[in-house]
């Protein structure tokens, strides 16, 4: 009894349901955007999928007829907006009157602390006979201003107002930033999920909406929104709608190709039944290990099928040729290649996950389980399953001449091949990095647009940039920012960076506010304080309320103190702190990234994408020297894959297109696909070089086609995929014959 | 005959303008805010005295005045230096020509400055609802001048008030504040003018005054 037969065909329902009842998918991106291997990055991480500024929205209000929008219905909206399930606040981002409460109340007390990043500088202009005097004059015009009252109460604590020497750079800033447009009213929105929660934020989404809409029955008012959970939702739908499409696509095209190269509807339900159960094992080692399985890894995964499905056409190709008593005989014979295949296959999915993005290494965990069942299966099962007698051989057209005829002109084509690859280094000096990641997703472009729009209408400033800092702990943190901060004013005043926004004035290290107190303590002798009190007379100002210029050290203003005032909605966004790590960030508004990278030794992520891409190379080829014991054939084997990752960048460099990380992982995967080609081309274990290359078409055309389906996508990164993989995988073909020299068997027509 | 007829209108107009702000004895506020109700551009000077705790002796400033209906009010310090103040709808402004210094902020009860500044442009646009929102009125009114205390309504006890007061059939030519830390600002107010060219020079400062 051939067990096996039944258990095959039984598989397939039996994980089907398994799938059903115990996989939980899914959808949200918080699971695939980055995430790391250390601290910094884990808590980076967790900000950009949870924190404060990932939960805020920006909305803006205006009028259809560009009037001015009345404030009673944005306090209206306010109000009602606070009320939605979920919503933690709603405020105004131009109402400042609160914080410039805390300056006065909170910060007034701390001016001997706060008043200078550079205190020795700022004490020396400050103390001598003129600077007292201009001192003197700006109190006086201080106390004359609109904001006179609050100016007192300061004054009172600090005569010299050291307290607005760090707010005046703000004040600039805003000015700077002040909202040229008046006729919209912007308001900030903080949910209580993470911003990355899809689900989650489309619900508030429609809820945002909904009130608004109740609001304005007239009509009168537009609603725009931007923020993190704004693009969260419109990807995710973007994602759905791609695995939908993707899925029903490669699936059509797989089994039409399937049936025009095989001929046979028992083959293709073999060989998907194998696929079948090769995908569903995949999703459920993934829950295994996971937990749960994204919706991204089964439609980058289902890129898979066109390797999996490689190892049974090659037994079938193989299989086919020969009596079916023989068949097992026949692909025991072939599997040691599809294993060496797919080892190296393997290699470079681990590489692809251990990149960074928990997402890929889920993909790693989704192919390398995928792997191992479709190599297995091809081996133990698939031979039993092959009872009809057919001897039938593949004839894909064009494949038997272009071996024949590479086999013939090999001297030319290599000479020419080699002029060409020559010639293409020169053009190699193009290629270029992608600066921005965000050219990745050019299908969100209308959003990103809107965001700048609503943005620019905002007093305050998010931009999309920062500098990371990283420390042990808020204090580490804040040192080693204020080290940072001379470094971004010598950016700006060489123009490579337009502004950026630190901490300073809210927050300062607990050192540099002791050696603020310090040196000002210094600096206030008998004769400063004489000169003080002359330049206060010459202003008319009270010599004996503002004139003692007691300033007693007080004890340190720390983060925990400054988030428990109003200033917390102004820096809570910016400071992330985690148990071993605190990381603070600084915005950069227009800037030059690469003054920036050089002047800040900054860590550059695509290194490690480079670093991934060599170590999988190195990987591969130990794995090859181990089997061939032989240097020559090792690079031979790896030749046509590195030939054909080679003129995808020589294309790359012509087209000028730049390149991200997402293009090296596909430059990884054709790597990987193409060193199988090599080695069945190599080991040619069938005997037959003819009959090998025909598989190796076949296996060629169905991978370019599994990948080159996600062209369907409307996710460009995707896309970016399937060109880089599709490309790639048919040049590898292309070039075995011509790099590999096969001595004892020639091609038959 | 022409320049007669003139000379006749302007008068008229003058005329009319101290006529529809005259008020009663008898006059409430509402009644007094409908009388100084006006859709002409007005010019007033004005004579300010502050006496701050933390100065020596006593601050002068003076200048003009500008309203045009609904909801502008312009104020341009011309001594002891130059200065512009302004409200328009629920927005504040203000520029320091000489430091080219421009700010703006929102005119609501959360806002603490706004209760020092509100006052003017209730008075000076006739916005009854903007005094009444913002403050607590006790208005009254003897045989010679109408008074009215104006104090804030988050916090009555504070000590901040505005006292307005005007002669009796006539509009308010005293505004005096008291901080809730005794700082007192007096502010005289006279008539300047009306008409057309107030309009257009009050449109230029508030051009100036925004940095349009």
């Amino acid at each position: 009894m051939n067990w096996r037969k039944p258990l095959f065909y039984l598989l397939p329902p039996i994980l089907a349901l398994a799938t059903v009842l115990l996989v939980n998918f899914k959808t949200d991106l918080s699971a695939f955007i980055i995430a790391g291997d250390n601290a910094e990055e884990i808590l980076l991480a967790s900000e950009m999928q949870s924190g404060t500024l990932s939960r805020r929205y920006l909305l803006s209000v205006g009028s259809n007829d560009g009037t001015k929008v009345a404030n009673t219905f944005v306090r209206t909206l306010q109000s009602q907006l606070k009320a939605i399930d979920g919503v933690v606040d709603v405020w105004s981002p131009g109402q400042q009157a609160k914080i410039t409460q805390t300056i006065q109340q909170q910060y007034g007390r701390h001016g001997d602390a706060f008043y200078s990043l550079a205190p020795k500088q700022s004490l020396d202009t400050l103390f001598t006979a003129d600077g007292l005097e201009q001192r003197a004059v700006f109190l006086k015009q201080a106390l004359l201003s609109p904001q006179a009252s609050m100016i007192k109460k300061l004054a009172l604590q600090d005569p010299l107002l050291l307290t607005l020497d760090g707010f005046k750079s703000l004040g600039g800033q805003m000015q700077q930033l002040a909202p040229q447009n008046t006729i919209y009213q912007n308001l900030v929105l903080e949910t209580s999920m993470a911003g990355l929660d899809a689900p989650a934020q489309s619900r508030i989404q429609t809820a945002i909406d909904n009130t608004f809409k109740q609001l304005n029955l007239s009509g009168q008012y537009q609603l725009e929104m931007t923020g993190v959970p704004i693009f969260a939702v419109a990807t995710q739908t973007l994602i759905q709608g791609d695995i939908t499409k993707v899925s029903i696509f490669s699936s059509i095209a797989l089994m039409l190709l399937f049936l025009l190269i095989f001929r046979s509807f028992t083959v293709m339900l073999q060989v998907f039944s194998v696929l079948a159960i090769v995908i569903l094992g995949s999703i459920l080692s993934t829950q295994l290990i996971f937990g749960y399985v994204h919706g991204m890894t089964v439609a980058i995964g289902s890129t898979l099928v066109g390797i999996c499905i490689d190892y049974p056409i090659h037994a079938i190709a193989h299989a086919q040729t020969v009596h079916s008593k023989q068949r097992t005989a026949v692909i025991a014979k072939i599997w040691p290649s599809m294993l060496l295949g797919g080892v190296t296959t393997m290699i470079g999915y681990v590489a692809l996950g251990i990149s960074g993005y928990p997402g890929f290494q889920q993909v790693a965990v989704y192919a390398v389980t995928g792997i191992l069942v479709s190599l297995l299966l091809t081996r133990f099962v698939f031979p039993s399953l092959m009872t009809m007698d057919s001897n039938k051989s593949l004839k894909i057209p064009l494949v038997t001449s272009w071996a024949f005829f590479c086999q013939r002109f090999r001297p030319w084509i290599l000479t020419v091949l080699m002029i060409l690859l020559g010639l293409s280094f020169f053009g190699l000096k193009s290629l270029h990095w992608m600066q921005d990641m965000q050219e990745l997703t050019p299908e969100l472009d209308y959003l990103k647009q809107k965001d700048k729009q609503i943005r620019s209408r905002m007093t305050s400033i998010e931009p999309g940039r920062f500098v990371l800092i990283t420390g042990n702990n808020i204090e580490a943190a804040l040192q080693k920012a204020e080290q940072v901060y001379p470094v971004l004013e010598q950016l700006k005043q060489t123009g490579d960076l337009s502004d950026y926004y630190g901490l300073y004035p809210w927050l300062l290290s607990a050192k540099q506010q002791q050696l603020n107190q310090r040196l000002l303590q210094q600096s206030l002798t008998p004769d400063n304080i004489a000169l003080w009190q002359q330049a206060l007379k010459q202003q008319g100002l009270s010599v004996k309320r503002l004139g003692s210029l007691d300033y007693q050290p007080t004890n340190t203003f720390t983060y925990s103190q400054i988030l428990d005032t109003p200033v917390s909605q102004l820096i809570d966004s910016r400071v992330i702190v985690g148990e071993q790590q605190t990381i603070i960030m600084l915005w950069l508004s227009d800037h030059n990234p690469e003054a920036l990278q050089s002047t800040l030794d900054t860590k550059d992520y695509t290194s490690r994408a480079q670093n991934l891409l060599m170590i999988g190379l190195a990987l591969i080829i130990l794995v090859l020297l181990i089997r061939y014991k032989s240097l020559f054939k090792t690079i031979q084997t790896l030749l046509p894959a590195v030939l054909a990752a080679f003129l995808i960048l020589v294309v790359w460099s012509f087209t000028g297109e730049a390149i991200s990380f997402l293009h090296l992982v596909g430059f990884l995967l054709v790597i990987a696909i193409c060193v199988d080609y090599g080695i069945f081309y190599q080991e040619n274990r069938g005997g037959d070089i003819s009959l090998t290359y025909q598989a190796m078409a076949a296996s060629m055309l169905t991978s370019a086609l599994a990948f080159g389906s996600l062209i369907t996508a409307e996710s460009t990164s995707l896309r970016i995929l399937s060109g880089v993989v599709a490309f790639g995988v048919a040049l590898g073909f292309i070039l075995c014959p011509l790099i590999i020299k096969q001595q004892n068997s020639q091609p038959n027509n | 005959m022409i320049r007669k007829l003139r000379v006749f209108l302007q008068l008229f107009m003058m005329f009319f303008s101290l006529v529809s702000h005259n008020v009663n004895a008898e006059d409430s506020l509402t009644t007094l805010m409908q009388k100084m109700q006006s859709d002409t551009a007005i010019k007033t000077v004005y004579q300010e005295i502050r006496t701050l705790e933390l100065m020596d002796k006593p601050w002068h400033g003076s200048g003009y005045m500008y309203s045009i209906a609904p909801d502008l009010m312009i104020r341009e310090q011309l001594k002891p230096q130059r200065l512009l103040m302004g409200i328009k709808g629920e927005k504040m402004f203000y520029f320091d020509p000489d430091k080219h210094l421009h700010h703006q902020g929102e005119m609501n009860e959360e806002n603490p400055l706004s209760l020092n500044i509100a006052v003017f442009k209730a008075l000076i646009n006739a916005d009854e609802a903007l005094l009444k929102r913002m403050y607590l009125i006790e208005f009254s009114s003897k045989p010679e001048r109408w008074l009215m205390t104006l104090k804030s309504k988050q916090d009555s006890d504070s000590g901040f008030s505005i006292v307005v007061s005007g002669l009796s059939g006539q509009a308010a030519d005293t505004i005096i504040t008291r901080q809730a830390d005794g700082d007192l600002s007096e502010f005289m107010l006279q008539q300047h003018s009306i008409g057309e060219g107030v309009q257009q020079t009050a449109s230029h400062l508030y051009k100036e005054l925004t940095g349009e």
